[in-house]
């Protein structure tokens, strides 16, 4: 079961981590219960450093995560994406959502502060 | 840990009180008649059909090694569903009255008597007290074992 | 469907397919070797790897592209097939049969299953490619295999392959991720892109995390056949929209795929460009003219669009190759429009159901006929002949030819015979009989007995049939056909016959019987269905020690069968199955015994007779029947039946009218009558297992429930009869006939 942490910082972001396993068995259960109504600050830092195993189910639950952080209009930010992802990622040549943002770099300095 | 409690259906039989894991049982139906089936022991009062299902009935009150029951107009059938078998298996068992659904806790079980017991000790989970009387909690799966009953047929029929 | 069921499938379809290269290799023992049949073989092995492939069964990949390798070298003629080669891939279609059986773990832990899988690979070095055998015993030692190995990797060729996935929506669900296919893809070749749309997204409230909605297009170089590339699909296709585009494909079958697909024309268009299936200067032009297919693909052929990768596409003949493989796809597709596959639970469930409505049906004809409304009686009559049509068109959905079952026989014939050095010709007749699908899982163990019996101790051996002066080559025959209400399937051998006095004799030995017991024929033969009994003078490994002929027996007689022999002294021998047709639904006789409802199977009754106008035979339960004595059974005697309460009731207003009635059966050879109170006519009947408990209730086969609800019992004939013989004995009656032979 993959572990969601929603944490709203002072600084007009939002850090989602989630750690553990993404897939299909958890998949429904993660968006009803943490994303469906997921309200996120200007800033959205995403930390998918500690998935230790994704599937399909749960690549699409992150794409939707990100969409939803869009429509929003919080501009969002990969910090961490961890082993399982990144083979996914290069599997199925994702990594344009996952690696290269191109409009989003300006963010990097700042989260790094946000951080510490 | 809280105490874990679990439900028990009680039914009386000759005036004596009968507990049965709730999640063993399937249904009542009133008495409507048996068919029996030749050559039978007395413990199989026969077969009824549940919906287009033929299912066995016990006489429980035989199994337990006492006098077989007494039909009258408030008699009913238990219907028990057994999956411990390879196959599930379902049984109907002959009651008197069905009482209640009641809530017991581990701590309120007691084993069964090793002595003067009057049913045999393994067809026993335990006995619980209720009001002041004694409810025996069976073991459905030890008293009505269908490899068990298959085996007691065969004796009866050789 | 969950995975497990697909997996079903995949080991279902292994089997089919393992069957069926048993067929041909035994075609091709026998001398007959044609390419198509090699085709096959290698078709066979080659499905069998692709599906394994997509469940990472690398065990099975990896042993099964050795014999692959094997198989394709013969069908290129590089290496001759002998019976040397033809033994070897016997064995190895064996061992993937065991294979099949097991998962990588359990591979991976069973060393006498490895230690096998070596020895094969050793067994067909002379044949393989070397490099072959070297990689694969590589990869099936080490943990990780790399399926990498499992190609030729001569990658010089540049076809690059378009595959557009719009996967079934349902697919996460039903446990097939596409993460699987893509991984199988890339042992297939390399994908140079794959663009992961996610057009199809829905809103928020509506975004359901188990629906897959990513939509995929691929652009695959790879050497492999558009056969392989389609396997990897084989298990989604269901609701899925796979279009799979070889590198011949022209323009106009690209343009065919963009205004197949649901996405917008120009972004499907910019995909495959990125995709580098299409170049941009072909797509704009394509997409420009509002052209057919058919003109579009004309101007592909005379377009010269600049260094595209769709110039091989350019050649006049591509197009035509790009028809052919549709036209090959088309066709190799057409056979499974026709057959579909359902699980036999589901088709178990529908029988059950229909044998509901039968129940129904007559409750609703005696309601009718009551109402004495000749309208509905009409109406009901109409219904009631629908009703059997269904019944019937349910039932044979379930009947299969037994031809599949002998079709193993053929291989056990061979194997039997040089395990045994005499040679045996098998002899198959009525492989066209259908008979209930439950039956024929049944029947395959009681045949095999019969058959390893009839070579093991029938047939002589090659020097003792020389000698007679017959024919060197034993014959052995199996066949089916219908007789009456039942299928008969028969194995009968030339060989020497039973040998009576042998029988008497080990029977006498084993206190079977007495010194004294006069046996007719059949039943001497029967004491060879003994528990324990073995005539053979050596024991041998095949036909064991007498534990099987007594489980033949009874296996036949849980199908509701009986199984007679018939045998003459030096020309053979002859095992007959009876088995009713179906053994869901019967046609029987309702017949009442003291309140007691029964019903008789309709194919044992011969006639129905007043037993009040017949007088017992010198006190013993036998009438005179045309000149015949006939032995016959109490049903209230033998059942040990007391009138029902109700029964008491009524008993008053029936005792003058009370008749005894006479059920006249016939089984095998025997004749018996059974005495019952009333006869209630014919009924069609959905049989009721009894269940476990009754297990030890001879007699009675099942139960059933009549149009009122009531329940009847299904008589077993041949228990029945034997049951009174056995009652006959213990209550010591003097009868010096048995019940079971009326006339003598």
């Amino acid at each position: 079961m993959a572990e969601i942490k929603i944490t709203q910082k002072q600084n007009n972001s939002t850090e989602i981590t989630i750690s553990g396993e993404l897939t299909i068995y958890c998949a429904m259960d993660a968006y009803q219960q943490h994303f469906q109504q997921l309200k996120v600050k200007e800033i959205t830092l995403f930390q998918f450093g500690n998935i230790s195993e994704i599937d399909t189910a749960g690549v699409q639950l992150l794409i939707m995560l990100m969409k939803i952080v869009s429509e929003q209009k919080s501009s969002y930010q990969v910090t961490s994406l961890g082993e399982a992802l990144t083979d996914y990622s290069n599997l199925f040549q994702l990594n344009r959502y996952f690696i290269d943002f191109e409009d989003l770099t300006e963010l990097t300095s700042d989260n790094e502060e946000d951080k510490q | 840990m809280v105490d874990k409690t679990s439900q028990f259906l009680t039914f009386t039989i000759a005036d004596e009180h009968f507990g049965m894991d709730l999640h063993q049982t399937r249904e009542i139906i009133e008495y409507a008649g048996i068919t029996q089936v030749p050559l039978m022991p007395q413990f199989i009062s026969g077969v009824i059909n549940l919906r287009g299902e033929v299912v066995p009935v016990i006489d429980l009150s035989v199994r337990l090694g006492r006098q077989p029951i007494t039909i009258h107009k408030r008699t009913c059938v238990i219907v028990i569903e057994l999956h411990s078998s390879e196959q599930h298996c379902v049984l109907g068992l002959l009651a008197d009255a069905v009482n209640e659904v009641i809530d017991i806790s581990a701590s309120d079980i007691e084993d069964a008597p090793a002595f003067g017991a009057k049913i045999r000790a393994e067809f026993i989970q335990g006995i619980a007290k209720k009001d002041d009387e004694f409810i025996v909690l069976l073991d459905a799966e030890k008293t009505l074992s269908p490899v068990e009953l298959a085996h007691l047929v065969e004796a009866e029929l050789q | 469907m969950s995975l497990d069921a697909i997996l079903q499938t995949f080991f279902v379809e292994a089997q089919e397919h393992l069957e069926s290269m048993e067929n041909m290799l035994l075609k091709m023992d026998e001398g007959e070797c044609d390419d198509e049949m090699l085709n096959d073989i290698f078709r066979s092995a080659h499905t069998i790897k692709g599906s394994a492939g997509i469940f990472g069964l690398d065990h099975i990949v990896n042993f099964t592209h050795v014999v692959e390798n094997v198989l394709d070298r013969a069908r290129d003629k590089e290496i001759e097939i002998d019976t040397d080669l033809i033994n070897v891939i016997f064995k190895c279609r064996d061992h993937m049969q065991s294979l099949v059986g097991v998962t990588l773990d359990e591979f991976n832990a069973q060393a006498d299953l490895q230690k096998i899988d070596n020895d094969l690979l050793t067994a067909l070095a002379p044949w393989a490619s070397t490099e072959n055998i070297e990689a694969v015993k590589q990869t099936s030692t080490a943990t990780e295999s790399q399926p990498e190995n499992k190609l030729t990797d001569d990658g010089g060729t540049d076809k690059l392959w378009h595959i557009s996935l719009r996967l079934s929506t349902d697919c996460l669900k039903n446990g097939m991720d596409p993460l699987s296919f893509i991984k199988f893809l890339t042992s297939l070749g390399e994908i140079k892109h794959i663009e992961t749309i996610i057009d199809n997204f829905p809103s928020l409230d509506n975004f359901d995390a188990e629906t897959l909605y990513f939509a995929y297009e691929i652009a695959l170089q790879s050497d492999a056949s558009l056969e392989e590339i389609e396997n990897t699909f084989m298990f989604v296709q269901d609701d899925s929209d796979i279009t799979i585009l070889p590198p011949s494909a022209t323009i106009g079958d690209y343009l065919a795929l963009i205004d197949k697909l649901p996405e917008e024309n120009q972004r499907l268009g910019d995909i495959l460009v990125k995709c580098g299936s299409l170049t941009r200067h072909t797509l704009e032009q394509a997409l420009a003219s509002p052209s057919t297919e058919k003109t579009v693909s004309e101007q592909a052929v005379t377009d010269q669009p600049d260094e595209s990768p769709a110039e091989e596409r350019k050649d006049p003949n591509a197009t035509i190759n790009a028809a052919l493989t549709k036209q090959k796809q088309a066709k190799s597709q057409a056979p499974e429009g026709k057959q579909i596959r359902i699980d036999s639970s589901r088709l178990d469930h529908l029988i059950n159901l229909i044998g509901e409505l039968v129940i129904n049906q007559q409750r609703i004809e005696l309601l009718s006929k009551d109402s004495k409304n000749p309208q509905l009686i009409e109406a009901v009559d109409d219904f009631d002949n629908f009703t059997n049509q269904i019944r019937d068109a349910a039932l044979s959905l379930r009947m299969v030819p037994i031809g599949g079952t002998f079709q193993r026989f053929k291989r056990l014939v061979r194997d039997t015979s040089q395990e045994l050095g005499k040679e045996v010709e098998l002899i198959i007749d009525g492989a066209d009989t259908e008979l209930d699908r439950l039956m024929v899982e049944k029947l395959g163990d009681p045949l095999t007995h019969i058959v390893r019996n009839a070579m093991d101790h029938g047939l002589e051996s090659t020097e003792d049939r020389q000698a007679a002066g017959k024919n060197i080559k034993g014959q052995l025959k199996l066949s089916a056909y219908h007789e009456g209400g039942h299928i008969v399937i028969a194995i009968s051998d030339d060989g020497n016959g039973i040998n009576k006095v042998r029988i008497r004799e080990k029977a006498i030995e084993k206190g079977i019987i007495n010194n004294d017991s006069q046996l007719s024929d059949n039943e001497l033969f029967h004491l060879i269905f003994h528990p324990g009994f073995s005539t053979a003078e050596t024991v041998t490994n095949l036909s064991g020690r007498g534990v099987g002929m007594d489980v033949v027996k009874r296996n036949v007689e849980a199908l509701q069968g009986s199984i007679d022999i018939s045998s003459q002294t030096g020309l053979g021998s002859e095992f007959k199955i009876r088995l009713p047709l179906t053994l869901a639904i019967i046609d029987g006789f309702h017949v009442e015994a003291k309140g007691t409802h029964f019903i008789i199977p309709q194919a044992t009754i011969i006639e129905c007779i007043d037993l009040s106008n017949h007088q017992d035979i010198k006190g013993r339960h036998c009438i005179n029947l045309r000149g015949d004595m006939i032995p016959y059974l109490n049903m209230s005697e033998i059942f040990n039946l007391a009138p029902s309460q109700k029964m008491k009731a009524a008993d008053h207003m029936t005792r003058h009218t009370a008749k005894r009635e006479l059920v006249i059966v016939q089984f095998g050879s025997d004749v018996a009558g059974i005495a019952v109170d009333r006869l209630n006519g014919e009924i069609q009947t959905v049989v009721k297992p009894l269940g476990p408990i009754f297990k030890a209730l001879k007699g009675i086969g099942g139960s059933s429930l009549l149009g009122n609800g009531e329940i009847a019992f299904i008589l077993d004939v041949p228990q029945l009869i034997e049951l009174a013989i056995a009652n006959e004995i213990a209550n010591k009656v003097s009868c010096p006939e048995s019940i079971n032979s009326p006339d003598k």
